[in-house]
């Protein structure tokens, strides 16, 4: 139960929805987008946040689309997890998905609310930074299409009062290969210590991590790295063992990051740092493996 | 008997239902959600009450400014330490309702919001500023004992405290327990000078944790125009919140009814008294109308108690074929604010303190000592846990150091019959079979096919046995009493002042008494509310004697139900009252069963056919007291504390990956000799959830403190408890060893599962990962870290180390 | 655009009938349930989505109450344990004992009743990743995990 005074506006449009933010803000009110709840509504129970207006998206038809089209396919931001889990279209997205939090919330939890949320691990974001998507954003200036790497950094830089309608991702998300690992302190329900999603585009290999820095990232440079030293390339083989191979593309790739991992009370820096370590040598050993087919 | 695992059928609660799995009584309002918890009662009139709770762990109080709080709508009022100058407690009153002046915890009320509404409770609750001036925190108990500590209770001396506890005035020890047994100095000495023994010693640590029943505690309190104060409590120990608050509040016993229906879970976190004194003193503050005070999840788990802290020394001597010789041990509990049962759950740990081992010569200190931790309160096991931990893992370096198979060690130490305990009491005929235990869970983790095995590279199983052993820490004078009514149809009501928290109760009393009068224990009609005004007199229902008392009591009662009956009837039947017998729901000539009445007839009086009527309403009376039970000696802790002793043995096979330390728990094997098996199921699932909970207390569950000691995860979704799926498979088995004194020889099982799995834990985590391991929790980092230290060869690659490698 | 602010009437669809609920905007359904619909089975654990306690069913999913807001569930099929009749999940976990105290019993239900529609005949990492949403203190999920296993044998195809 939320103790303080507040109002609940179900908006019927996209506009409308954008339009009651700006209406709020300037009747001095703290108003917030309303998604599965499942953070606002804890969060303002214990006193974390202070919304005061909330802004119903679930209904919103807008938000609530899923669309595949020829080259992409379009998620509504109301979506919840396990819509979007069953829908399967992306595997990668199914299977990042499917890790948060737990089946009975994940039928609250919105893929909009995971993305956009105030908890650092927005891990459905993941698939949308690998695979270079879209997100249609709703905004007092109106609606307009954006794609994520630059618009994403540590978060979705959404304006005041701009909102998520959609997220869209390329056919490519389809059927890439792709290697996902997450681990936890130690309750399967829990949230990440490092996240880990990783695809491998033709010879080009990705990938984005959550839980270890505090915030989601993906950095080229790193992948580069991994693609350089990594036995992807160097397949058909110069000189050293893949296992050194797969060593230096490692700790290239973990150079080539953040030095500043993230620690709190479920784990120190030192062993989010060695969890992604292993994560990103058996990411590149599944993806590299023989079993892999090119995808061209 | 060796039971394997049973199969409820809840069909056969027929004649004859000892050792049965009769139909839980609770299970159709159970599965419908019909059962009503305390909160599910609604007064009318009823206001609530919001606690407002320290933000720090030790302070003293510069302020609390109320105002704003006060001007919301629908708030009566907002009330503080200085409204309530008095000091509470179970064994030792040191604790104000609302914290006065000086908070000494993270957590600690500081305040009571009460409005007509829950809403409005809350948003004023949110509106109370407290100042704080911040004191250092003592964050360990060593820290709490160390020279210059800051002294948390200066006014120790004052508190009113029972003659069993001793609490030292001037430091920070609610109490210390001596166990003085035999001439350890002299062994150990010896030790030190010969080859024919040899030293063990450890230390040992873990911090507080939560008990984390389902249920939050929560109270509703009513004061009735006459004066009778009404309170409706989620309670394991209704008749101790009773006398505790008479004797605190100075409310005459009988003013004041203490009522609990069902429990959603206790395992000790409700035993003694929790919200019900600030409940009715906040009902005193409005004219007794009922208010309602009930713990967020947040506020059960840290305002309220939970499970004492740990840091433990044991030293061992043994002669050189393992047979233990000497103890010296030091049990240092972190009672965190305040004492609470911790000064009692450190006396339970000096009684028990060598574990289940013959060990001619001991000494032992065991301590209550004061934190600025969040207080700590009875948890299942009771001191136990904490000791068989220290002693286990000191076993097992034992075992280590004398290249001994660990469980020949412990099968070559076990207790028998005519052994004595730390507290030089004799161990009777009705000691259960410990070596019987040990053998069948050894033979249960297959211990015999090796502790340890590398399944590939990375990936290890290993194994882990421990003994354990518990007697009940009650008072002296613990009783229970039952009585027994009939109905028109000749089936009968039991009340007795037993409350179900989960166990079954009412289940295994209806078969006990099912079982003597041969009838189904469906004819047996448990009253399942407990109301201190109208039920039997019962100590509290915990410490896993409440089937062997109530059932005794329950079984008295039978007997003088028995005895009233055969005299009414004796008379219709024209014989001795001596030549009849009751079962079958009738009353019988017993050398000639055509002869006889159908209890409907003669239960509530018999009526001749010419309409004369004799005898009315049978009533059985059945009372139970504990025997034989004596304080324990303050210098040397000789006495007898406990009913009876349980024993058994644990064993674990875990399962550990050596590169990043994350584990699965395998199989969690139990063997206990528990006297006598009541009902199958209910038996197995307090064994079995005991387990449950030794894994989390083992591998997760703690509290995590900041610098400054406040809590960091005071919430489920921080604080990580076992979640299906991450349970290993159980395997129980039960001994069958007759506690002559015990219903139909059964004793206590319901904490006792969680006792030994620390230890079986520890050695199974160690093993695996070849390093002790001497701290709880043992977290997957944990195991890296260890490995990370003793150098294992599968080290993460860090960026200097891999270099030069071949691109 | 509708707009809900202060003490409102709301209509819900609780377990087939029609309910008139006074709410306000804050009001959790755990709350409007329990307190102002008298529907005490649903249960209150810790108010932040982690145990299950409160677990209703939402067009029959399984959803966390606690988490809910009344408001969000206006117009929508609302299922509590008192809407569940001597099911077969029901009788299951009442044969094989599952459960102990009985306080996470009502989400326990839900979740395995709305599981076993969706999954007649569910493997176990199935069952597990649903029924992971919800914590038990008492049984240590032997018991429960048979529950299931009885009631999907039992469970009408
Ligand atoms: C038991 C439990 C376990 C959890 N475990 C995890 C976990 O493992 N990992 C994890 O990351 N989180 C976890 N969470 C947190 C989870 O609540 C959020 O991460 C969740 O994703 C929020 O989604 P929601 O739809 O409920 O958002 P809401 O609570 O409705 O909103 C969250 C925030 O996002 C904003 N928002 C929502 N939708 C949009 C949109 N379309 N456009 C712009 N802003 C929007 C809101 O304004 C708000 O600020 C857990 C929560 C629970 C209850
Ligand atoms: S009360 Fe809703 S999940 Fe705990
Ligand atoms: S039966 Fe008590 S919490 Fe599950």
């Amino acid at each position: 139960m939320i103790a303080y005074e507040l109002e609940y506006l179900r908006p019927e449009m996209v506009e409308e929805a954008a339009a009651a933010f700006v209406a709020a803000r300037d009747a001095g009110r703290n108003p917030c987008y309303l998604g599965g709840g499942t953070e606002v509504v804890t969060m303002a129970r214990d006193g974390k946040v202070h919304a005061d207006t909330l802004i119903e998206l679930a209904r919103l038809p807008d938000c609530r689309v899923l669309d595949r089209h020829e080259d992409e396919t379009r998620f509504g931001a109301a979506l919840t997890l396990n819509e979007v889990i069953e829908d399967g279209d992306c595997p990668l997205l199914s299977t990042v998905a499917r890790a948060v939090a737990d089946h009975t919330v994940r039928n609250s939890v919105t893929l909009g609310g995971n993305i956009l949320g105030l908890l650092p691990y927005r891990e459905a974001v993941l698939p949308f930074l690998l695979f270079d998507g879209r997100v249609e954003i709703a905004g007092p200036t109106g609606r307009r299409w954006e794609l994520f790497p630059p618009l994403f950094d540590k978060r979705v830089r959404l304006k005041d009062g701009e909102f998520a309608i959609a997220f869209s991702l390329p056919r490519a998300a389809r059927n890439a290969a792709y290697f996902y690992r997450r681990r936890e302190r130690d309750s399967r329900v829990d949230y990440p210590l490092v996240a880990l999603a990783m695809t491998r585009l033709q010879r080009e290999l990705r990938f984005a991590v959550s839980g270890a820095f505090g915030y989601p990232l993906r950095r080229p440079a790193a992948e580069r790295a991994l693609t350089e030293f990594g036995p992807v390339r160097a397949r058909a083989g110069a000189g050293a063992s893949a296992d050194t191979r797969y060593a230096s593309a490692v700790s290239a790739a973990l150079e080539a990051l953040p030095q500043r991992y993230h620690a709190d009370m479920r784990a120190s820096a030192q062993y989010r740092r060695a969890l992604l370590a292993h994560a990103l040598e058996d990411g590149l050993r599944e993806l590299s493996g023989a079993g892999v087919q090119d995808d061209a | 008997m060796i039971g394997s695992r049973p199969h409820p059928h809840p069909s056969d609660g027929a004649v004859g239902s000892i050792g049965s799995s009769a139909a839980r009584k609770d299970a159709p309002d159970k599965v419908h959600g019909r059962t009503r918890y305390t909160d599910d009662h609604r007064l009318p009139g009823m206001l609530h009450a919001v606690l407002v709770t320290s933000p720090v762990a030790h302070a003293v109080i510069t302020e609390v400014r109320t105002t704003a709080a006060r001007a919301l709508p629908g708030v009566r009022g907002v009330l503080t330490g200085r409204d309530f100058p008095l000091l509470v407690g179970l064994y030792l009153g040191d604790k104000p309702p609302l914290a006065r002046d000086r908070v000494r915890y993270f957590g600690e009320p500081v305040a009571a919001v009460v409005a007509d509404t829950e809403r409005a409770a809350h948003a004023a609750a949110a509106r109370v500023r407290v100042g704080y001036h911040e004191q250092p925190p003592v964050r360990s108990p060593r820290e709490a004992l160390a020279p210059g500590a800051p002294v948390l209770h200066p006014e120790l001396e004052r508190y009113v405290h029972i003659p069993a506890i001793m609490p030292e005035p001037g430091t920070n020890i609610g109490n210390r327990t001596k166990i003085r047994k035999g001439d350890p100095e002299a062994v150990f000495a010896e030790a030190a000078s010969t080859e024919v023994a040899v030293v063990v010693e450890g230390s040992y640590s873990f911090p507080p944790a939560d008990h984390a029943a389902m249920e939050p505690r929560v109270a509703i309190a009513e004061i009735c125009a006459d004066g009778r104060i009404v309170i409706r409590s989620s309670t394991q120990s209704p008749y101790g919140v009773r006398a505790i608050m008479s004797r605190c509040l100075g409310i005459p016993p009988g003013k004041l009814t203490v009522a609990v229906a069902e429990v959603g879970g206790g395992f000790g976190g409700k035993a003694g008294v929790q919200l019900e004194p600030l409940a009715y003193l906040l009902s005193r503050e409005f004219g007794g109308r009922p208010v309602r005070l009930a713990n967020t999840r947040e506020h059960d788990m840290v305002s309220s108690p939970g499970a004492p802290g740990l840091q433990s020394r044991v030293r061992l001597a043994a002669g050189r074929d393992g047979r233990l010789l000497a103890a010296d041990i030091e049990f240092l509990f972190d009672s965190g604010g305040y004492a609470d049962y911790a000064v009692n759950v450190s006396r339970a740990a000096a009684y028990s303190c060598t574990g289940p081992y013959r060990i001619p010569h001991v000494k032992a200190d065991s301590l209550s000592v004061y934190t600025n931790h969040p207080f700590a309160t009875a948890y299942r096991g009771f001191g136990h846990i904490e000791m068989s931990y220290s002693i286990e893992r000191t076993m097992e370096q034992l075992a280590e150091r004398l290249e001994l198979d660990p469980v020949a060690l412990r099968r070559l130490n076990a207790v028998q019959p005519g052994d004595t305990t730390p507290s030089q009491d004799e161990l009777d005929p009705n000691t259960g079979d410990l070596a019987a235990c040990i053998d069948h869970a050894a033979e249960a983790i297959g211990w015999e096919n090796g502790a340890l095995t590398r399944l590939d590279e990375r990936t290890v199983r290993a194994k882990g046995l421990s003994c354990f052993w518990k007697a009940p820490a009650i008072p002296t004078f613990t009783d229970a009493g039952a009585l027994i009514s009939f109905n028109e149809d000749g089936s009968l009501n039991l009340i007795t002042g037993a409350v179900e928290i989960g166990q079954g109760i009412y289940t295994g009393l209806a078969q006990i008494v099912a079982e003597r009068l041969q009838i189904s224990p469906e004819e047996v009609h448990v009253v399942s509310e407990v109301m201190t005004d109208r039920s039997t007199h019962d100590w509290t229902t915990a410490a896993s004697r409440t089937l062997f008392m109530c059932g005794r009591a329950a079984l008295a009662a039978v007997e003088d139900a028995v005895a009233q009956i055969r005299q009414v009837a004796a008379a219709p039947l024209r014989c001795a009252e001596e030549d009849l017998e009751v079962a079958g729901a009738r009353v019988f000539i017993a050398d000639d069963p055509r002869h006889g009445l159908a209890l409907a007839e003669v239960a509530n009086g018999y009526v001749y056919p010419d309409g004369n009527a004799i005898g009315g309403p049978v009533i059985g009376r059945g009372k139970y007291i504990a025997r034989h039970l004596s304080h324990l000696d303050p210098e040397t802790g000789a006495g007898r504390p406990g009913l009876e002793w349980t024993l058994g043995a644990e064993a674990v096979e875990v399962e550990v990956d050596l590169r990043d330390g994350r584990f699965r728990v395998l199989k969690a094997a139990c063997a206990m000799d528990v006297g006598k098996v009541i009902n199958p199921a209910l038996a197995r699932g307090q064994v079995v959830g005991a387990m449950a909970m030794g894994i989390g207390y083992t591998t997760r569950e703690a509290f995590e403190f900041d610098s400054r000691e406040r809590v960091l995860n005071g919430n489920l979704r921080d604080y990580k408890l076992l979640r299906y799926g991450e349970h290993p498979e159980y395997i129980v088995r039960f001994v069958e060893t007759p506690q002559n004194d015990g219903p139909y020889g059964a004793r206590g099982l319901g904490e006792q599962g969680i006792v030994g799995m620390p230890g079986a834990l520890s050695a199974a985590f160690s093993r695996a990962i070849g390093v002790q391991l001497n701290e709880l929790p043992i977290t997957p980092e944990r195991l890296w870290l260890a490995l990370e230290d003793a150098g294992s060869p599968d080290r993460v690659p860090h960026p200097e180390a891999s270099q030069g490698a071949g691109s | 655009m509708k707009r809900y602010d202060g003490l409102l009437s709301i209509e819900l669809a609780v377990n087939g009938e029609r309910y008139q609920a006074s709410v306000t905007p804050g009001d959790t359904l755990l709350h409007s349930l329990r307190s102002t619909l008298g529907l005490t089975g649903t249960k209150l654990g810790c108010e932040n989505g982690d145990c299950g306690a409160c677990t209703v069913l939402l067009e029959g999913k399984p959803v966390k109450s606690c988490y809910t807001l009344t408001l969000a569930a206006e117009g929508r099929e609302i299922t509590t344990i008192e809407g569940l009749r001597e099911t077969p999940v029901q009788q299951a976990f009442a044969a094989a004992y599952g459960f102990q105290c009985g306080y996470c019993t009502p989400g326990f239900v839900l979740n395995t009743h709305a599981l076993l529609q969706r999954h007649p005949k569910p493997d176990e990492a199935t069952t597990r990743e649903w029924l992971e949403s919800n914590l038990c203190r008492c049984t240590g999920y032997e018991t429960i995990a048979e529950a299931v296993q009885l009631a999907s044998e039992s469970e009408p195809q």
